[in-house]
């Protein structure tokens, strides 16, 4: 009994022992980058419906996590999948083509509201889309990493309603995709349309971060990798006349291709 | 083939194996002992849309998909070595609605006593007390393997008393989870009296868990989008005591248990919010035996007694530990539908079971179970009653009534569906054909309560079914079955058939099974309903199965 006693004794002492925290601050991750210095930058594919009555919750994390990252972190909200049918009473048909192939090349989801961070499946996950609570971490963590590539976006629209766009891409170290690709994508944001939510339906919800079309391939377009060289690819796109021009963004990703779909690096311009 | 799963140490337990081989002298004491076991499940998947088969990889286009088990040991000189391949092709077992192909090896250990120390290395099963705190342990059909790998030391102080300490890492099928996980136990025997009728086993246990900083960073990364309110400081270090003891005494037997948990991070009910607190439970059991009398009462409390290795885990991955059922386990297929599965958060559940044998060929069942979370929302509550009746070689009967009132919202996740009550009566009649030849039947009607649902009046989840069952038994090798589960009046949750009309669908199954010596196989064309698993309160939910499943198992 006494030898039990001396046995146990060392094991109370040690739980006395104080543990030094984490630091949840406030504010963007890590110390403001250098002047020249390329930032890495995060794209959130966010997979949602005007049906969903959930998904309003998934759109405010995202304006939330936006307000935390400002312009390291760009959204897309891809109507798509079973809630995606408008109502009959609704303005607009938010589906497009190009979205519904990304929902399926992307990976079909458990659940909504869902969303694919940096087009990765993480460690521990079976695949890409993520649920509301799992986007933070895995967005500070994308966020962390060192950039191995840099996007030079410029372009404007003329009076035409033409969009015309230059994309310079520097590889900072050689690709290990055989095949990397550059998607273009334009959004529209503060659509007012019907939406569902757990308050009932909402006839003037304003849409945020709307994909409006993939002007490459959906699943993007081949971009050559030349070393010392960067790789310029000209676009341009006819803007239909109902989109609002001031609410536009054009956002490009420079990603790899095959089964592994990460994304290296993106870079957005508004109007 | 992937090799890359196959661990190093795989390399160092066949040169053991290899080193025993050639040293073995033949000498009976000293004899190698080389067993195992095999387990494998087959299925062939035939889609069926109306019962919800389909949709999934193996129904689309991979049509099959299987695992298996191999389990190899090993004893030679106290030494015990074991290794373990594990097989899944196209598994649905471990994710229902994707398809999981890997394999390796999923356990190996080596064993060593050394007077009274005890060695273990790899992957290690064990609990402490009745696993409140700390439990590994593999439960194939709910895919469910949480060994720890790592080394265990145990102690035997005297003949009464051992001290154990482990530390490791908790197995995630071919890795590990990268928390740290530790524990100290201590677990003794005492007898009182001259005849010794009076026993305690009584015993302590201290499991400390530590958060790895991948995970923290990602409790952190979340927090930050909090409001101010719910934000919490993180912990890394989470640590679980608990006291427990059997005390013995003539006819009585009383167990209790109490546990405590250290600050610990966890998910909330919705599973949309991290919270922060410390957890307890209470467990408690007491049974009565007296000639055809037995008596047994239980009763627990747990709150906030999520325990596992990152909190980011959700349903049956990273458990750390094991909370004792407080239901009875069922049989019978209707009887068995609807289960309790073990709410880690909060729960309060009573269970009272009484056993009388009146004659030798007549004895009854009563057990009544009740359980309900902290606040008093009613989650499950059963009433169930059994008489058997025997004539020695010819026949048995057992018959009764089950009711019970199951919160389908909590259990199945589905929000808004209303509390399911049942009223299932039973029968079973065994007929003794030969010495070697007998024939069972099997029925069960189960009434589900229905509410108004727009004017109309409408049956909770599937509604109202039919089972019955014929089997035949050639001894010693062969058994035939057939039953067929009928939802003869459908309910919410039914699926309607091409007309719109709610279907009244047939889940039949044919069973064939083989037995000889210590090998098992079966092969069974299956329809099967979507439901819930569950064993020992941690459930799985089941989908739709539709096609012929194959199993094998084998002891050597």
């Amino acid at each position: 009994m006494k030898n039990l006693l001396t046995l146990l004794l060392p094991i109370f002492l040690f739980f006395a022992c104080d543990e030094i925290p984490p630091n949840v601050g406030m504010g963007t991750t890590g110390p403001e980058p250098e002047p020249n210095e390329v930032v890495q930058k995060v794209l959130i594919e966010e997979f949602t419906g005007v049906r969903c009555v959930n998904c309003p919750a998934g759109s405010e994390a995202i304006e939330q996590l936006i307000s935390i990252h400002g312009d390291r972190l760009f959204a897309v909200s891809i109507h798509a999948g079973q809630f995606s049918f408008p109502y009959n009473e609704s303005k607009y048909d938010f589906k497009v083509e190009d979205g519904v192939s990304l929902l399926s090349f992307l990976g079909e989801p458990q659940g909504f509201p869902t969303a694919v961070v940096s087009r990765r499946v993480f460690d521990g996950k079976t695949d890409m889309q993520l649920s509301k609570s799992e986007w933070a971490g895995f967005i500070d963590q994308e966020l962390a990493k060192e950039a191995t590539v840099k996007i030079d976006l410029a372009g404007e629209i003329n009076d035409g309603r033409v969009l015309s766009a230059t994309a310079t891409v520097d590889f900072l170290s050689p690709p290990s995709n055989a095949d990397p690709k550059i998607t273009l994508i334009i959004t529209e944001s503060n659509i007012k349309d019907y939406q569902e939510t757990p308050e009932g339906k909402m006839a003037d919800y304003k849409h945020k971060h709307v994909l409006r079309d993939v002007i490459t391939p959906f699943d993007g377009e081949s971009i050559s990798f030349t070393s010392g060289e960067s790789s310029v690819k000209e676009f341009t796109y006819n803007i239909p006349d109902e989109w609002n021009t001031a609410e536009l963004l054009l956002i490009a990703v420079i990603h790899n291709s095959g089964t592994d779909k990460e994304i290296l690096q993106v870079e957005a311009l508004d109007f | 083939m992937n090799y890359s799963n196959i661990n190093t140490p795989i390399s160092f337990f066949f040169f053991l194996l290899l080193s025993f081989s050639f040293i073995s002298n033949g000498n009976a004491q000293d004899e190698a002992r080389f067993s195992g076991s095999l387990a494998t499940n087959a299925n062939f998947f035939i889609r069926d849309t109306l019962i919800g088969a389909s949709n999934t990889p193996q129904y689309d286009h991979q049509l099959f998909g299987g695992e298996a088990w191999l389990e190899l040991n090993y004893s030679y000189k106290g030494f015990d070595v074991g290794a373990r391949f594990d097989m899944f092709n196209n598994s649905n077992l471990i994710n229902p609605q994707g398809s999981y192909s890997d394999q390796g090896i999923g356990r190996w250990f080596i064993h060593k006593k050394v007077h009274d120390l005890g060695i273990t290395v790899g992957y290690i099963y064990d609990q402490i007390g009745s696993g409140i705190i700390y439990r590994a342990y593999e439960e194939r059909p709910l895919a469910l393997d949480n060994a720890l790998l790592g080394a265990q030391l145990t102690y035997d102080l005297g003949e009464n008393w051992k001290v154990k300490g482990f530390a490791g890492k908790q197995k995630n099928r071919f890795e590990v989870y990268q928390s740290v996980i530790k524990g100290f136990s201590v677990d003794g025997f005492h007898s009182f009296g001259e005849e010794g009728n009076v026993t305690i086993a009584p015993g302590a246990g201290v499991v400390g868990r530590t958060l790895d900083d991948n995970s923290m960073n990602l409790v952190v990364s979340e927090l930050r989008t909090y409001p101010k309110d719910e934000i919490f400081v993180p912990v890394y270090n989470t640590y679980a005591f608990s006291v427990f003891n059997n005390l013995s005494a003539g006819r009585f037997n009383w167990y209790v248990e109490g546990a405590y948990k250290s600050e610990d991070i966890f998910r909330n009910q919705n599973g949309d919010r991290f919270l922060e607190d410390d957890g307890t439970v209470i467990y408690s059991s007491l049974s009565y035996a007296h000639k055809g009398l037995g008596i047994t009462l239980e009763a627990k409390r747990t709150e906030n007694f999520e325990f596992r290795t990152r909190p980011q885990e959700e349903l049956n991955r990273g458990i750390v530990n094991f909370l004792p059922a407080m239901t009875r386990v069922n049989t019978f297929r209707l009887l068995a539908r609807y289960n309790s599965a073990t709410q880690f958060l909060g729960e309060v559940g009573y269970q009272a079971d009484v056993r009388y044998k009146f004659t030798k060929k007549l004895s009854a069942n009563v057990n009544y179970a009740r359980i309900t979370d902290l606040n008093d929302t009613p989650l499950y509550q059963e009433l169930f009653t059994e008489i058997t009746y025997k004539k020695p070689r010819e026949w048995q009967l057992i018959a009764g009534v089950q009711l019970q009132d199951y919160n389908q919202e909590v259990y199945e996740f589905k929000p808004g569906v209303p509390l399911v009550s049942t009223l299932t009566p039973y029968a079973e009649f065994l007929y003794k054909l030969s010495r070697k030849k007998a024939l069972r039947f099997e029925f069960q009607y189960m009434n589900v309560n229905a509410s108004d649902l727009g004017g109309e009046l409408v049956k909770h989840d599937y509604g109202d079914w039919a089972f019955g069952l014929v089997e035949f038994t050639m001894a010693p090798h062969w058994t035939f079955t057939l039953s067929d589960m009928y939802n003869v009046g459908p309910g919410k949750l039914s699926p309607t058939d091409s007309s719109g009309e709610k279907a009244s669908i047939h889940f039949p199954r044919l069973d064939v099974f083989y037995t000889y010596k210590s090998n098992r196989f079966s092969l069974s064309y299956v329809k099967q309903v979507e439901g819930v698993v569950c064993s020992g309160g941690i459930c799985r939910l089941e989908p739709a199965f539709s096609g012929v499943r194959m199993s094998v198992t084998s002891t050597f």
